[in-house]
């Protein structure tokens, strides 16, 4: 493993990790802890031209109820690709993906759209709200299509608006909100249906770094006092302070995994000298 | 751990009711208005043309039925008259026989049953034979020449179905008719031959007719004529007394014809009408009044009688002919004379273009714009979708992230489609329908609105509104079907 390129996202975490050689012993963290998403032996080939591109090349990885997970990696390194894995959005060319026990391979279309209705929330980099609805309407939107009662929806998405702090701005449109509000929508949204898993791809890429730490603090929030399952792809250092746990990938599989509390202190004043 | 049992309930996604779709769609719609006017328009210009096509064609329509009853009933007078006093012999009967106008009306057949004293069902006989006679005659003037000199020689109308019905002649005829692939017998050879088998008794029935006709005929002419032997009929009419109209009107219905008070009293004031005309246009014409014309107007030329009696409301001329006419006369003769040549104007401008007695009346070069437009407009339509589907990846995607089904997108799309094409279908109805009502008015005024189709017009809106709410959601499919396969993963992508 060389050194990235100066400058690149993450090389100074990326440097932390190298440097700090620490055993992760998945034995003893797993212990009282439930197994959400069970990820065995998957691959994912793409077809570029006539190579073949191996986008994730065996990943095993097991994420527990209620943990705090960061994905990183260089771009390129299959961390995108292993969302969509998780997130029900595309099927493996090789092994299992099971959540909450059920395997996904086995699941028709219709089921999908259950499951990641139901069961994933989703939060992206570009916010993807609807533009033409409001933030209560964008809310609402999920738990319309699981079946719910406009009149419940409404209930819990000024609930869930009000656990983001926006609760006065219910009646707004997206394009009459900052980024940092937007993305605060969104999580309100992929909470809607209590899912088991929240899925959140790069979710501070589009945010300045105030709004970007207030997400961080809203998810730490979200994961401590609501136990909410969390993973997280990231570049952003102050993700990771707030994570249980590190995943680090490269070239389609996972180089390593650490706990966060290992790294902690390092990185913490890092953190510090570097960006404020 | 990856053996682990199902431990959730993982059902198939249910399907989102149709009302949900819906306001979801018209929430889209309203906030994207000036993409959907794109389509909007497309679908607005294509409807407004078809809609304009419709309903021009039937104003033109219902104008020209409108002059043609209205001329008819202007005419009313002469056509009667004609009927009762007909001089010469009647050898066009048959057409009427044949034609559908009489064949459809049971109290013409009535009337021509008592005034030739035969029975219904013996007219009825002779008719259907004219109008079997009629087909092949119109066959066989439809024919080329060429082809008509080979089948039946030299003959004219009649005399080719007399020739052929000789023996000889028909199987000459048969020969010639094989190999000419494109002349095809109206209900084929056979048919005719039986026509011609029994022509020679039709045209002695159809001749006895005739015979018996015209003897009632020229009894009620000689009968009116014995009234009043100094003055022509319709001089005699023109200033009957009221006892004598009686009088007139007991001879011809004595005769079989049917003839109400109203009617003969409507037949006397046109009369009236016209002497007055012909007295007018003699008085215009004298060369007295031509001096006097040219005085008052200072034209070189004394225009002509139609042109005076278009002027005749000027003060001038009232005053030139102050002294033989009332102003009320004047006016009347003025109406009556410039309202039919202004209805014959409007016959004949129509004459080339529409076809009066079709119902749709829609012609074939029309027909084929009309289709063109229309698949211009769905090419329109469907580039329009592709282009709005694919500025909306990232929302489509995040929707089926949330858990919509492929169907619903499928719906969502189409049924935008289809609020786009009923709006689109309503503007371009009600242009399309201003347009037909300003060209029309544009050639023919007031005249539009006299007799104006409204069932008619309903229908073609129907049409067409239907038409583009069609032709949209026909167009959609694909666009809908691409936005219903995007994978959600899009919504992962970053521009």
């Amino acid at each position: 493993m060389g050194r990235l390129p100066y400058g690149a996202h993450g090389s100074d975490a990326y440097r932390i990790i190298q440097t700090i050689f620490m055993e992760f012993n998945e034995t003893s963290y797993a212990e009282n802890k439930e197994v959400v998403v069970s990820i065995h032996e998957i691959q994912r080939l793409y077809s570029r031209g006539t190579e073949t591109v191996r986008a994730l090349d065996g990943v095993d990885l097991n994420l527990y109820r209620g943990e705090y997970a960061c994905v990183m990696g260089p771009s390129g390194s299959g961390k995108t690709t292993l969302f969509n894995m998780i997130g029900g959005l595309d099927s493996p060319t090789a092994g299992r993906v099971f959540i909450d026990g059920v395997d996904m391979a086995q699941l028709n279309a219709k089921e999908l759209a259950f499951l990641r209705c139901r069961k994933i929330g989703y939060v992206f980099q570009q916010f993807n709200l609807n533009t033409t609805m409001t933030a209560l309407e964008n809310v609402m939107l999920p738990m319309i299509f699981a079946g719910m009662h406009p009149d419940n929806a409404r209930v819990r998405g000024m609930a869930l608006l009000s656990k983001v702090q926006l609760e006065e701005r219910w009646r707004h449109r997206p394009k009459e909100m900052s980024g940092g509000q937007m993305q605060r929508v969104a999580i309100a949204r992929s909470l809607a249906n209590n899912p088991a898993l929240l899925l959140c791809d790069e979710p501070t890429g589009n945010l300045d770094l105030k709004t970007g730490k207030e997400i961080h603090n809203l998810l730490y929030d979200l994961n401590k006092n609501d136990k909410v399952t969390i993973i997280c792809n990231t570049h952003d250092h102050n993700m990771l302070s707030v994570s249980d746990r590190m995943i680090w990938m490269t070239d389609g599989k996972i180089d390593r995994i650490a706990l966060t509390a290992d790294v902690h202190i390092e990185k913490a004043s890092l953190g510090e000298e570097d960006y404020e | 751990m990856s053996s682990s049992p199902r431990t959730i309930d993982v059902r198939p996604q249910q399907k989102l009711p149709l009302s949900k779709t819906f306001s979801l769609c018209i929430n889209g719609v309203k906030h994207r208005i000036l993409r959907s006017a794109l389509t909007l328009a497309v679908v607005a210009l294509a409807v407004a043309f078809f809609m304009f096509l419709q309903t021009e064609t039937r104003l033109l329509q219902s104008v020209g039925r409108g002059a043609q009853t209205e001329l008819e009933d202007l005419r009313f007078a002469n056509r009667r008259l004609n009927l009762y006093t007909q001089n010469r012999r009647i050898s066009g009967q048959s057409k009427v026989l044949a034609g559908q106008q009489f064949q459809n009306d049971p109290a013409s057949w009535n009337e021509i049953s008592a005034v030739t004293g035969w029975d219904v069902p013996r007219i009825k006989r002779l008719a259907q034979a004219a109008k079997q006679e009629q087909t092949y005659l119109n066959f066989f003037e439809d024919l080329p020449l060429g082809q008509r000199v080979i089948l039946a020689g030299k003959t004219k109308s009649r005399q080719t179905l007399k020739v052929l019905a000789d023996d000889g002649a028909w199987e000459e005829f048969l020969l010639n008719l094989e190999p000419m692939h494109n002349v095809s017998v109206p209900e084929g050879p056979d048919a005719l031959r039986t026509v011609l088998d029994s022509y020679a008794a039709y045209l002695e029935e159809l001749g006895a007719f005739n015979r018996a006709w015209n003897l009632t005929v020229s009894q009620v002419r000689d009968d009116l004529e014995a009234l009043d032997a100094e003055t022509a009929l319709s001089e005699s009419l023109a200033s009957a007394s009221p006892a004598k109209l009686a009088q007139v009107r007991e001879l011809i219905t004595r005769a079989g014809f049917k003839l109400t008070a109203p009617e003969l009293e409507k037949i006397q004031s046109q009369l009236q009408t016209q002497e007055q005309l012909k007295t007018v246009s003699a008085a215009l014409n004298r060369n007295t009044m031509m001096e006097a014309w040219k005085k008052t107007f200072q034209e070189r030329n004394a225009p002509g009688l139609e042109e005076k009696l278009s002027r005749l409301d000027e003060t001038k001329v009232q005053k030139l002919l102050a002294d033989e006419f009332s102003k009320e006369s004047l006016l009347d003769v003025q109406q009556y004379f410039l309202r039919s040549r202004e209805l014959e104007k409007t016959l004949q401008a129509l004459a080339g273009r529409i076809d009066l007695e079709t119902a749709s009346g829609i012609a074939g070069r029309q027909m084929f714009l009309l289709l063109i437009s229309l698949m211009v407009c769905m090419v329109g339509i469907t580039n329009a979708m592709l282009m709005s589907i694919s500025e909306r990846f990232r929302e489509i995607a995040t929707m089926k992230c949330l858990g919509a089904t492929d169907p619903f997108i499928l719906r969502q799309f189409m049924l935008e489609a289809g609020i786009q094409g009923a709006a689109g279908g309503l503007i371009g109805m009600g242009v399309g329908f201003l347009i037909a009502v300003g060209k029309t008015m544009i050639s023919f005024g007031w005249d539009t609105f006299t007799n104006f189709p409204v069932g008619g017009v309903f229908l073609s809106a129907l049409i067409s509104f239907c038409c583009g709410v069609a032709l949209s959601i026909l167009a959609s499919i694909y666009p809908s079907w691409a936005a219903s396969r995007m994978a959600p993963m899009e919504a992962m992508r970053i521009e």
